[in-house]
């Protein structure tokens, strides 16, 4: 009660004197939006790579066929022709380590597709069946092939949702026959959207078929481009990796002789790890150079409250004069800069909030303000308050009553 | 009620010889007595004021108040010692320009607690004869009105001693006399009144007088003469 009376005083001060009081909060409030905005950019950066790798799945290994190697300035191995992994290195693997639960070989390319008038260039995806359930996508329509088709290399195929939509519009596309190149290749099954995959590949624009009629029938090859090996769980990636790259080495014979890997072993969680960590440092950056505005907006908050207390000497005095203590005045002119950080802080919170929904709306970029950084924004402009108005306040609580009544 | 015994005060600014602004003063002031202060100006009145506020420490002597020794008292003892036995009112009023009078008048049970603020300061404000502007701000109170408001605020916490330090310096005349007959009731009602002046108006009609010159009380004198009260 005595303590809201007295910060009454302070609000009436801080109202007559607006224009100062808005200034200072201006300072304030567009620091803690400004820092606001940049953490949430970085959050929503951050945020965006983990739930893209989560959806690729964290738990995958990525083994590639060949490395590019120049060997006395010629490039080795032009892309259409890695001959390094085979359907039966997936199979050794599924097999043979037991920290993989399921390998999947995959050869893709790109390729014209027709339905009636209409032809489109996509990827086409051959592989095993285990590859919706390792990639995890889902099926808005029809079903995926089974074991028994690819190994007969049925000629049927599952539409991405960017395909199915570009041939098909509305159109049901179960049991239509499109044309891969020449190909005839018949409709079963419809993935439900995924989005873009962390390596910036529209993951809807494709279609999956039978590894083998793909192999054989359209590509023309014997080999594959990459093997999916799928971990036990996100962390028990890196054991995994170690076991297919021995298992691999063995079979390309490469330990005998002492030569490189003919393979590369892309592991997905630390590529997530290293952009997470590059994004945490830029949102640190950033985050910093911004905190420097609320250093300014703690000045504004610092000058007013000098302002402040030179202007009300003799109200300190005859406070003083009536019974206050130097703990009392204290506190008064520490809840007035209190005051001033909250109401900046909260004024800051509103204008982030509305500036990162702006922000969102204009660019792509994804912001994500969490309610703990809400929280932690207007505890920080409450710290920035006391800690500016600390010097102020201890100067009105310094000063003597008679001097501080003579000055008028 | 009040004893002051040898009680000395000087001040020194650089290298300056110290200016003795209080020497050996002896004061007794009785429960219920009504004093005036005078002497020229610089001649230690404000400072005397200021000792017996509690405002300030005397540098040798004692100051009893209501019989207790208060000189080393600490910051905070002293301002709980004003708080609940000193009432002040100045020259300037020193209003709260933004508060209400009630608001202003409450200003010292801020500072104890104390439960029914409101009604306190609204009977402080009836006893000034302003019961009914409690809720005018000091901008829409005349001179004289101020002052009375500064009055109640010193009556609110029921002081011993009302020290006022030039209380009509910035009134007229005809509203100094209505502030001093004001003065003169509370004096009535039994109240402790010391008033510091060099306005003979005033001084005149206290029923003591104490005369200062350069620190010293040179004159201590009882005094029947009153201005009747009433007729203004």
């Amino acid at each position: 009660m005595r303590s809201i009376r007295l910060l009454r005083t302070s609000l009436q001060e801080l109202f007559a004197h607006r224009l100062r009081a808005s200034l200072a909060l201006l300072g304030n409030g567009l620091g803690i939006a400004s820092v606001l905005v940049l953490i949430g950019i970085g959050e929503g950066a951050r945020q965006e790579v983990v739930r893209g790798i989560e959806s690729f799945g964290a738990d995958l290994l990525v083994v590639k066929a060949g490395k590019v190697q120049p060997v006395r300035g010629r490039v080795l191995q032009p892309q259409s022709q890695v001959s390094t992994l085979t359907v039966d290195d997936a199979e050794a693997i599924t097999a043979e380590c037991p920290e993989v639960s399921d390998a999947v070989p995959v050869h893709d390319q790109p390729a014209q597709i027709k339905f009636g008038q209409i032809a489109t260039p996509t990827t086409v995806v051959g592989t095993l069946p285990p590859y919706f359930q390792v990639r995890r996508f889902t099926l808005v329509r029809g079903r995926t092939f089974s074991a028994a088709e690819e190994r007969a290399s049925r000629r049927v195929a599952v539409l991405g949702a960017t395909v199915s939509e570009t041939l098909f519009g509305g159109q049901d596309p179960l049991g239509e026959i499109i044309r891969v190149g020449r190909v005839p290749f018949e409709v079963i099954g419809v993935l439900q959207e995924k989005g873009v995959s962390p390596d910036g590949a529209d993951e809807d624009d494709q279609i999956v078929v039978p590894l083998r009629a793909a192999l054989r029938r359209v590509f023309q090859e014997n080999y594959v481009e990459f093997i999916y090996a799928k971990a036990h769980s996100s962390d028990r990636v890196e054991p995994a990796e170690a076991q297919v790259r021995q298992l691999l080495r063995r079979r390309h014979r490469l330990d005998r002789r002492g030569r490189p890997d003919d393979f590369e072993i892309q592991n997905l969680l630390g590529v997530m790890e290293t952009r997470v960590r590059a994004s945490e440092s830029f949102t640190l950056m950033v985050g910093g150079v911004a905190s420097l505005s609320l250093l300014v907006g703690g000045f504004g908050i610092l000058s007013v409250m000098l302002l402040s207390t030179r202007e009300r000497c003799s109200e300190i005095g005859l406070r003083m004069a009536v019974g206050a203590r130097r703990r009392d005045i204290l506190g008064q002119f520490l809840g007035e800069a209190l005051v001033l950080g909250v109401t900046g802080g909260v004024l800051g919170v509103g204008v982030g909030l509305a500036s990162a929904a702006v922000v969102g709306r204009l660019t792509r970029w994804s912001t994500a303000i969490s309610h703990e950084l809400i929280v932690a924004a207007v505890a920080f402009s409450m710290a920035v308050g006391l800690v500016f108005g600390v010097i102020p306040a201890l100067r009105a609580a310094g000063l003597d009553p008679i001097e501080a009544l003579r000055r008028d | 009620m009040i004893r002051l015994a040898d009680v000395g005060k000087s001040y020194q600014k650089g290298d300056a010889p110290p200016v003795h602004a209080l020497r050996q003063i002896d004061l007794e002031l009785g429960q219920g007595e009504m004093a005036a202060v005078v002497g020229p100006s610089g001649s230690g009145k404000s400072t005397l004021m200021n000792v017996l506020g509690l405002l300030d420490r005397p540098d040798q002597g004692c100051y009893q108040l209501e019989g207790q020794d208060v000189s080393g008292r600490s910051g905070d003892e002293l301002a709980a010692l004003r708080n609940r036995k000193i009432g002040f009112v100045f020259q300037s009023f020193y209003l709260l320009p933004r508060a209400t009078a009630a608001e202003n008048v409450e200003l010292p049970l801020l500072y104890r607690d104390r439960s029914q603020m409101r009604r306190h300061a609204l009977r402080a404000l009836e006893e000034v004869g302003l019961g009914d502007r409690a809720d005018h701000r000091p901008g829409e109170l005349s001179g004289g009105q101020r002052q009375r408001v500064a009055i109640a605020r010193a009556l609110v916490n029921d002081p011993q001693l009302i020290l006022a330090d030039e209380p009509t310096g910035n009134l007229d005349s005809a509203v100094s006399e209505s502030i001093l007959s004001l003065f003169l009731e509370l004096h009535r009602r039994g109240r402790t009144v010391l008033v510091v002046t060099h306005d003979e108006e005033v001084a005149r009609c206290a029923e003591r007088r104490i005369h200062i010159v350069d620190g010293r009380i040179v004159s201590d004198q009882r005094t029947d003469t009153r201005i009747p009260t009433g007729a203004n």
